[in-house]
């Protein structure tokens, strides 16, 4: 697993995962969320935070949907080991 | 608003481009969100292997790296020059700048080489070598009417290379027009009409000249640095769009 610094994005990513736990959603959809959720977030914080989040493979971003729709990842035990 | 977007490297805009142009279109920003993407350009450049996994791994070509370094070193040996220059010019004296004015240019000629890619890399430094002999000749050369000869190589030398070194960045390229047209192609046609005498007022208050003068230099620093963190690999439109964890249907 590609591990991503989430530094500054630490906490809107979590917000997203919360988010992300009820169900897939768009990113236009996410940031409603995690603004209720967080406050105040911009849309590249957002967009940041979800590149770090997939980029940790913790989520996956579907290319079928437009726009592109985020969702968990699927847990793997042979990927995590 | 999208011209802000034009500031993230070319594989970021190949992929989030569209979803931040949709939520921009939602809800346009306000001063907080445009602050918001201009650091999250920042953060994209700082940070390529978001979007495209392994492009941190390789280091820059020393090639290029040298020629961020040139260029930054160029462009703050031109802040350094215009500075004093605007100084000494306020206090009434003369100050020479030949060796320093020498001394940048070569460094900018570095930076510009490094910046081309190799398969140019003869014709760019030809051309660049013609103009610095006619640029040399016309300076040594005891001629009434020289400055018509030197003005205009002057403008195409100074403005070929900040051109020549910003193609290599991944910018847009209304973001590199962006760049040249205000640290170039604005600043330094009044700069020459100014010491050429043709806008008095500009040259009788010597402060006006400094900004003038410090946008191309910010210009190469500008520049220079993406050359140095980005390597000049990243160029628009090459960027793959599809990453491991991406689900396809």
């Amino acid at each position: 697993m590609a591990r991503a610094s989430m530094g500054r994005f630490a906490e809107p990513a979590l917000w997203i995962l919360v988010a992300l736990g009820r169900g897939p959603a768009a990113a236009a959809t996410l940031l409603v969320t995690v603004r209720r959720l967080d406050g105040p977030v911009g849309p590249a914080t957002l967009i940041g935070a979800l590149a770090r989040l997939e980029r940790s493979e913790l989520i996956e971003r579907s290319t079928a949907d437009r726009p592109p729709m985020y969702r968990l990842a699927t847990y793997s035990p042979e990927a995590s080991s | 608003m999208s011209r802000l977007i034009g500031l993230y490297p070319g594989p970021w805009r190949a992929r989030y481009a569209a979803e931040l142009r949709d939520l921009l279109a939602a809800r346009p920003p306000g001063l907080a969100g445009r602050l918001d993407l201009v650091a999250g350009a920042l953060d994209a450049w700082l940070h390529p292997e978001l979007v495209a996994p392994g492009a941190a791994e390789p280091r820059p070509s020393p090639r290029v790296r040298l020629a961020g370094l040139a260029a930054i070193a160029g462009g703050a040996l031109w802040l350094a020059m215009a500075v004093t220059l605007v100084v000494v010019a306020s206090t009434g004296r003369d100050a020479d700048f030949t060796v320093a004015g020498w001394v940048v240019l070569l460094l900018l000629t570095v930076a510009a080489l490094g910046a081309t890619p190799p398969g140019r890399a003869r014709v760019v430094g030809a051309g660049i070598l013609v103009a610095a002999l006619l640029f040399g000749v016309g300076v040594v050369l005891p001629w009434e009417h020289k400055p018509l000869l030197v003005v205009p190589l002057l403008l195409v030398v100074f403005g070929g290379l900040l051109t020549i070194t910003t193609l290599r960045t991944g910018l847009s390229r209304p973001v590199q027009v962006a760049i040249v047209g205000v640290g170039f192609g604005l600043p330094f046609p009044a700069v020459i009409a100014a010491l050429a005498g043709l806008l008095p007022a500009l040259a009788s208050a010597p402060i006006v000249l400094l900004p003038l003068l410090a946008v191309y230099g910010a210009a190469w620093l500008f520049v220079g640095g993406l050359l140095l963190l980005d390597g000049g690999r990243r160029r628009p439109g090459t960027a793959s769009s599809t990453r491991p964890t991406e689900v396809a249907a």
